[in-house]
């Protein structure tokens, strides 16, 4: 096999998800190696929650494997699995108590006036001034805090990086419906991260 | 929603600030709201703060997978498979 591309990752799937079919567990392992973190980050983040997300880590590849016959293969394997994963974080969260929605039209608060001050140059990139981790929490909790609403079209969309057809096939939205959300949802985290965002001259909140 | 030609207002650019980040549009409406772009600072702040928004997420990977998280999800396929 010859691997001129940078991207032989989708064939190979294909490939491995054929071996794991016919029975070759080290060809599904594979797979979980290369898709446990992927699949773990977009159930931890429609969760909120680590066992939760362990939990539908757990359940999405055993799945997977006894469903692998349905695996076809001109599908992406991380798209099918990731599908599988959303499916199975929805319903635990359906499961789960009954929820209080955040309402459409609250407005969030910016979190200015803490931690951290304005970023001075305009060449400097956040995660440049800014730790890692430090960084990480934030975002993790900006997104946390977006309404059961927004958070699967944001996470599918701008954090996993799928289609906007992609996203409203697995939500089971229109592409319309995925749309709007993915505005309201960086609309709103726009407002949360306004700190790490370099223009920090404009007086108004918002102008609309 | 806009019908025809109508001029481009600040609040029809933020209705469709998030399109225009990721390029997904008809070249025409592209083209009314590039021009409104120029013209208008704070919709130019508008349009950058949210495209900045979504460049962090894309670079920063949150939650990584414990490796005791990664352990046990393989104890749990042995004992699937040695069932
Ligand atoms: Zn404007």
């Amino acid at each position: 096999m010859t691997n001129t591309s940078s991207q032989p990752l989708a064939f190979d799937d294909i490939a491995l998800a054929t071996e794991a079919k016919q029975g070759d567990k080290g060809a599904f392992t594979e797979l979980v190696n290369r898709y446990a973190q992927r699949v773990f980050r977009v159930a931890r983040h429609i969760t909120k929650n680590d066992q939760d997300a362990e939990d539908v880590l757990q359940d999405t590849f055993l799945k997977a494997y006894s469903r692998l016959g349905q695996f076809e293969g001109n599908a992406k394997f991380y798209t099918w699995i990731v599908r599988v994963a959303v499916n199975e974080a929805l319903m635990r969260m359906r499961r789960g108590k009954n929820r209080v929605t955040v309402s459409l039209d609250q407005e969030l608060e910016t979190s200015d006036g803490a931690i951290q001050r304005e970023l001075p140059a305009e060449t400097e990139s956040p995660e440049e001034s800014l730790s890692r981790t430090e960084l990480r929490e934030s975002l993790t909790q900006a997104i946390d805090s977006l309404s059961e609403i927004y958070r699967p079209v944001f996470v599918l969309r701008d954090v996993e990086g799928l289609s906007t057809e992609e996203t409203a096939e697995m939500l089971n939205l229109s592409l319309a419906a995925v749309k709007s959300r993915l505005l309201r949802a960086r609309l709103q985290l726009r407002q949360k991260l306004r700190r790490f965002l370099k223009n920090d001259d404009r007086q108004e909140e918002n102008h609309v | 929603m806009m019908t025809g030609k109508k001029k481009i207002t600040c609040r029809d650019f933020l209705e469709h600030v998030s399109d225009y980040v990721d390029g997904a549009m008809a070249p025409d409406l592209r083209a009314r709201l590039e021009a409104h772009l120029t013209n208008c600072p704070d919709c130019w702040v508008e349009f950058d703060e949210t495209k900045m928004t979504v460049e962090i997420f894309q670079n920063v990977e949150c939650h990584p997978l414990p490796s005791d998280v990664h352990d046990r999800l393989m104890a749990t396929l042995e004992k699937h498979w040695n069932r």
